[in-house]
């Protein structure tokens, strides 16, 4: 009787299966040309490993700016001199004080003001251009959700304040029920967070998955805001009118991405890593305004034997990675291929489009700078 | 309740055999280290701190290294997985160009069976390890121990 029960239950649940769905075949109409590299140095307290970065455009000039955590300062790098124009420096205590930036992953520049934000400490703060504290706001006390604060499209401008991205806090669990408001908006008068509508996408239902899997990325241009899963090579498309569709924007370097097979994966650092590096997946996703072209990473993953978990990206020659390239309706219209690529700091400009790249000199930011001709 | 004696001793035996293994791994890189420069019979401890792993444990075992380093001589510092020799520098402030400190460039100490998502106390007697301790959440104390048993 239980073995009925047991083949009736294994029928029922494969016929819940998702459908794959159909990947086109599609012919490249652009290249990516590398047409430069720029070179900026660091001090002696300073890191490459950048996790906070913007770019500005002040008094005629264009800066690349970032964070350093270990002395609470922004680095305002200028591009047309190419030198350092000045370093802004942020109290850690009294009233003005902003704690420490270790956990500051994410600033933004608004006018004369700047905003930082904590994902360490849900802390969202304001200071004006004397530096002065003029707005505060924990989401860790107040609010439910929060914002992620990692990924690319983590905030965008509204006409109250910010959409913010967040993410489903549900890394180890079947997911039976999928989440449908992972972003929200927070009003800068009131400080109320609106959830949006933002479903995650069917790929995940019923399966475990990572939170590195989860969590997604958004870009937008003037019509419409992307969002990025690591596991869907179908990127997901909210329209001016809030409707949602989905169209395929991915890589045949990207095989389809397997679940987590058992929970057991999360007690071992060695496991979890093969699993994670050993496959392929989606991650940031950006526009570029200036040559009007989507842009969004994939990576091909390596054989699991291959996988230096203290290493993870050293041996370039053991995986793919691409730059997907679609115009401003998501058509796909090439590939800009560097293996090399540190993928979450991408910037913009006239000039082109400047990839950080890894190397082993540890006082030099390297980019690539690339443009996209037809071919 | 009778298997409950039999569970104790099986999973005393395979904790006891884990333990083991990640001692003789250990024991195997740090004796293929001996060298004139770094002589091993020289310390009675070994702390092998990942620059990847549980963050507040690495920074607690850093923050000691950068505390006591003119007092530890006895025990043998190895930093691996070191995701940036120019930032360990900044952070502790230090000479690492020191007898008792040694950058494991090749990450063979986070790797096989040695590998911890924790900093890691090897107890040494005449250059052999005999015991081990990890630096979880709830045995930070043991850095203070170590601060401790210098005195």
């Amino acid at each position: 009787m239980f073995i009925v029960y047991l083949a009736f239950f294994l029928i029922a649940c494969g016929s819940e299966r998702k459908p794959v769905q159909p990947v086109p075949e599609i012919d490249f109409s652009v290249d990516a040309v590398k047409t430069g590299t720029l070179k900026i140095p660091l001090d002696s307290v300073t890191s490459n490993n950048v996790t906070a970065f913007q770019t500005l455009s002040k008094n005629g000039a264009n800066y690349f700016t970032f964070l350093n955590y270990f002395n609470n300062s922004i680095y305002y790098y200028n591009l047309e001199t190419q030198a350092y124009d000045s370093i802004q420096q942020f109290p850690e205590e009294g009233p003005n004080g902003l704690g420490k930036f270790e956990s500051t992953t994410r600033y933004e520049f608004l006018g004369d003001s700047i905003m930082f934000y904590s994902r360490g400490t849900l802390q969202l703060n304001i200071v004006n251009k004397k530096k002065d504290v003029v707005f505060k706001y924990n989401f860790g006390k107040e609010g439910k959700i929060a914002p992620y604060g990692m990924m690319s499209g983590w905030i965008f401008r509204t006409d109250i304040g910010f959409n913010f991205s967040a993410v489903a806090r549900t890394p180890y669990v079947v997911m039976n029920d999928l989440p449908d408001s992972l972003e929200f908006g927070f009003s800068l008068e009131t400080k109320e967070v609106e959830n949006k509508y933002n479903p995650l996408p069917v790929a995940y239902q019923n399966e475990i998955w990572m939170l590195e899997q989860l969590r997604y990325n958004r870009a937008e241009n003037k019509k419409l805001r992307v969002y990025s899963y690591p596991i869907d090579p179908y990127i997901h498309i909210r329209q001016q009118d809030g409707s949602f569709s989905s169209k395929y924007f991915g890589s045949k370097i990207v095989k389809p991405v397997v679940p987590i097979a058992s929970i057991k994966i999360a007690q071992d650092l060695q496991t979890a890593g093969q699993y994670y590096f050993g496959q392929g997946r989606y991650e940031y996703i950006y526009y570029d305004p200036f040559r009007k072209v989507f842009l969004r990473s994939a990576y091909s993953g390596m054989y699991e034997d291959l996988v230096d978990i203290n290493n993870r990206y050293g041996d370039t020659t053991s995986f793919d990675k691409v730059f997907i390239i679609g115009d401003d309706e998501l058509s796909i219209k090439g590939e800009l291929k560097n293996d090399r690529m540190r993928e979450h700091v991408v910037f913009f400009q006239e000039n082109g489009i400047h990839i950080l790249v890894e190397t082993n000199d540890e006082d030099l930011l390297t980019f690539d700078i690339y443009d996209i001709v037809e071919k | 309740m009778k298997f409950k004696p039999f569970l104790f001793i099986l999973l005393t035996t395979f904790s006891c055999s884990v333990k083991n293994d990640t001692i003789a791994d250990f024991q195997n890189k740090l004796t293929a280290l001996s060298s004139a420069k770094l002589v091993i019979e020289d310390y009675n401890k070994v702390l092998v701190i990942p620059g990847a792993g549980c963050s507040g444990c690495v920074s607690g075992a850093e923050n000691f290294v950068k505390e006591n380093i003119h007092q530890i001589d006895e025990i043998l510092i190895i930093f691996t997985a070191i995701p940036s020799q120019k930032m360990l520098k900044v952070k502790l402030g230090i000479d690492l160009d020191r007898h008792n400190i040694y950058l494991d460039l090749d990450n063979q100490f986070n790797s096989g069976k040695v590998y911890s998502f924790y900093p890691t106390i090897f107890y040494m007697k005449d250059g052999n390890a005999l015991d081990l301790d990890y630096v979880s959440p709830e045995n930070k104390y043991l850095l203070n121990n170590l601060a401790n048993d210098r005195e």
